[in-house]
């Protein structure tokens, strides 16, 4: 009996201890197994996978996530990150990559693309939603022209409330640019505007028009979908006469209220890479383009047209582009005036959206459309060389030597296919950094291709081939040149890098690359770049890349016995160029 | 005596409990955060001050050779000019502990800090002529040299930007990828770069 009881009573701090045990587990595993995010556009549950990553109080969207019912794409381009949106909204962001998928600041592609992000730690979500970027009211006399913009359609539900007399605009699946906003007015018998982020979610914004007495209101026509456009007004007291009076002001028409106003502005880069300057208007509108010379600068006349917008910022690396103004030029004619950082040539044409003006612009330089090799202007610029020196190889050949031996290779290979080759040295010559783009602009060449041999902090860690960009516009020139050479000469694919510090390729106004073929601190590629025929082959892939970009066929090239000899030739001997045909050549170039 | 066993077993199983729960608690989504690796042996005195250099660190497996700037922290006196001593820690690179987590000193074999300069937001730091002449490296590798100097000098409180000389004159290029006429100022997106792959 008692030996019983002393066993029953042993085991119960284990039975305790158990429970105690499970319950601490469970409810650990409970807190621990965060939930992954939650993605919504407006109201709406977007699906994401894989989900997003919090960084630094910075959420992270994988480059795989849809924007769902929203124009927006999402694309990688070398280690970057492309957001575009509709219009010319595009942002290009720093992405880091986390178990093998690219993931993009989500803060800074919405801002980007007008769009807004909430990330609400305590329900673990992330809202998405187009951004209502201004409330922008306007008192004409005793009426006001209410303008609600966004980047993107808004729509919007309006009540007339009598007591206080209030006119209530309720926009859904949008967020407001902050939590909430006060206007004050205090004039026509309209007191302020007021806008609050009703909820994320669902997703509503609510703006308040608040009165001394009841407001009557028109939703004005003739105006992009992506702005709601009011005219209204109170009448002055509260007779039916006042509001005949008020009714009659606000459907009177050619007044300054239904007069053509310039909305908004933007600078962007066609695909082309021509910079382009988007003017928004409320209506179908009239414009003139004029050039003026000296400083070189394009003007546009907006015939019967106010300016309610804000001069844009340009966008880093537009090019052709300085900056933007914009002014009422008389009573009636708006002006936006682009100021030019050197001559180009402009074409003025209507946009996809109603009342959109859209400005081309292209380099007079690239005014000849060169299709093919022939007469292809290419500038070869073999990396380093002289007093600056290269990178030394593992085997101590002088990087300035073999940058130099493919771009003869490659000058011979143009020249034979009938494109106008030139280099920045043709010798061991010194040749400063900025020299080097300067020549490339004066000269007007099309394209702007620099060759260099790689190296980094250790030895044998890396090999392949790296290609740098800067511009918008050389990207395609990047990537045709970087899959040839990685295809054709089997190397490791180390991606197309954009690097805006590099002077070369930031310089030039052309298209231009930067190549890193191979690294002369691996053993084996170090071999290789010592060998004439995978030079060869390399100067090879080069051209070929060329001829891709330009869209030419490669069998203007020169025949395969002709290159077979070439490959054999040793370093020293490859020196193709006379020292007197180069210093023609250049003449010849300068004196065009 | 039964019931301290019960008390002791109890506890056992809170505690046990607790450390389970707050290792599942790290969430799966945050990479390790790279751990500042402390000089060796550095005596926490008050006599000495703390700085912050930039090293170049090699990314992980699977990335092959990629570098990114990673800062680590040092005790230096705390008499010591803190523009001098950060840039002859620099000199001075990793410690073998930090070599062995990838640290990989930036500055070229033999470059000496030859002095620095101080004229309000703008540092002057001036090298031994080996920064330029022992550089080896392609364009990538430049932006880690350049910036490593650049982002340690720019950690000091009211350092906007670098200006670098080569005794004493001014240089166009470390490298001849990138220019290094101007003052340049930080560069923090080459450290964030970091952190992908990590």
């Amino acid at each position: 009996m008692s030996k019983g009881g002393a066993v029953t009573t042993a085991r119960c701090p284990f039975r305790y201890a158990l429970l105690v045990w499970c319950l601490v587990l469970h409810t650990g595993s409970l807190l621990a197994a965060p939930k992954a995010p939650e993605v919504y556009i407006g109201s709406k549950v977007a699906p994401c996978a894989p989900s997003p990553i919090l960084q630094d109080g910075e959420v992270y969207l994988p480059v795989t996530f849809r924007y769902a019912g929203l124009p927006v794409t999402v694309f990688a381009e070398g280690e970057t990150v492309v957001v575009r949106g509709p219009g010319q909204l595009e942002g290009c962001l720093p992405a880091l990559q986390h178990q093998g998928t690219l993931y993009y600041p989500v803060n800074r592609a919405c801002a980007a693309l007008r769009l807004s992000a909430r990330w609400d730690e305590k329900a673990n979500r992330l809202s998405i939603a187009p951004r209502v970027d201004a409330i922008r009211p306007e008192m004409f006399d005793r009426l006001m022209t209410l303008r609600i913009l966004a980047g993107y359609p808004l729509t919007a539900r309006l009540e007339l409330e009598r007591n206080p007399g209030q006119l209530i605009i309720e926009i859904a699946e949008a967020h407001l640019f902050n939590d909430s906003t006060l206007i004050p007015v205090n004039q026509g018998g309209i007191t302020r505007i007021r806008a609050t982020q009703v909820s994320y979610q669902p997703c509503l914004v609510r703006i308040t028009v608040e009165a001394e007495a009841m407001p009557q209101y028109r939703a004005l026509s003739a105006r992009a979908t992506t702005e709601i456009c009011l005219r209204l007004g109170v009448p002055e007291n509260n007779t039916p006469e006042a509001y005949t009076v008020l009714d009659r002001l606000l459907d009177a028409p050619g007044s300054e209220l239904t007069g053509l106003a310039v909305t908004g502005i933007d600078v962007g880069t066609s695909e082309e890479g021509n910079p382009l300057v988007v003017v928004r208007t409320n209506g179908p509108a009239q414009a003139k383009v004029l050039r003026l010379g000296s400083p070189p600068r394009v003007a546009l006349d907006i015939e019967n047209a106010t300016i309610q917008a804000q001069a844009p910022a340009v966008p880093p690396h537009t090019p052709l582009v300085q900056r933007v103004r914009l002014g009422q030029f008389t009573e009636k004619v708006a002006r936006v005036v682009v100021d030019l950082v050197e001559e180009a040539e402009c074409v003025l044409t209507q946009g996809h959206e109603p009342g959109t003006l859209v400005l081309t612009l292209r380099s007079a330089l690239s005014r000849v459309q060169v299709t093919g090799l022939k007469g292809l202007k290419v500038m070869v610029d073999p990396g380093h060389g002289g007093s600056l020196s290269g990178t030394t190889g593992l085997s101590g050949r002088r990087e300035q030597d073999i940058n130099l031996d493919i771009a003869k290779r490659l000058y011979r290979l143009l020249e034979a296919a009938g494109a106008k080759p030139t280099m920045t040295r043709y010798g061991d010559d010194t040749v400063g950094l900025r020299a080097r783009p300067a020549m490339a602009n004066s000269q007007g060449v099309h394209i702007f291709i620099s060759i260099h041999c790689n190296a980094n902090g250790r030895p044998n860690s890396a090999r392949g081939i790296e290609t740098y960009y800067c511009h918008q516009h050389s990207y395609r020139l990047a990537r045709t040149l970087h899959y040839r050479l990685v295809k054709e000469l089997g190397a490791p694919d180390r991606q197309v890098r954009r690097r805006p510090g590099l002077v070369v390729t930031r310089e030039t106004k052309m298209p231009s690359v930067l190549l890193e073929i191979g690294y002369m601190n691996h053993r084996e590629e170090d071999r290789l770049l010592g060998t004439p025929e995978y030079r060869q082959r390399a100067a090879r892939a080069i051209f070929n890349g060329i001829a891709e970009y330009v869209g030419a066929s490669t069998t203007a090239a020169p025949v395969a016995a002709e290159e077979a000899a070439l490959a054999v030739e040793e370093l020293e001997d490859a020196v193709v160029i006379e020292e007197g045909e180069a210093a023609a050549t250049v003449e010849e170039q300068e004196g065009q | 005596m039964r019931r301290v066993a019960c008390l002791a077993i109890l506890l056992l199983a809170l505690v046990g409990g607790l450390i389970l729960w707050s290792r599942a608690q790290r969430p799966p989504s945050e990479p390790p955060a790279p751990t500042p690796p402390r000089a060796q042996n550095a005596p926490e005195s008050p006599a000495s001050q703390r700085i912050t250099i930039y090293l170049a660190r090699e990314l992980p497996r699977g990335t092959q050779g990629e570098f990114v700037l990673s800062p680590v922290e040092r005790e230096v006196a705390a008499t010591a000019a803190p523009t001098m001593a950060s840039l002859e820690a620099l000199a001075a690179g990793p410690t073998p502990a930090e070599e062995s987590e990838g640290f990989r000193a930036t500055l070229p074999e033999g470059t000496r800090v030859l002095g620095v300069e101080r004229e309000g937001g703008v540092v002057t730091a001036n090298f031994s002529r080996e920064l330029r002449d022992n550089f080896n490296g392609g364009a990538d590798w430049e932006e880690i040299v350049l910036y490593s100097i650049v982002n340690t000098l720019t950690e000091l409180e009211g350092v906007d930007s670098v200006r670098l000389t080569v005794e004493g004159a001014p240089i166009e290029s470390i490298g001849g990828h990138l220019s290094a006429e101007e003052p340049l100022r930080r560069n923090s997106e080459i450290v964030v770069r970091g952190k992908r792959g990590e």
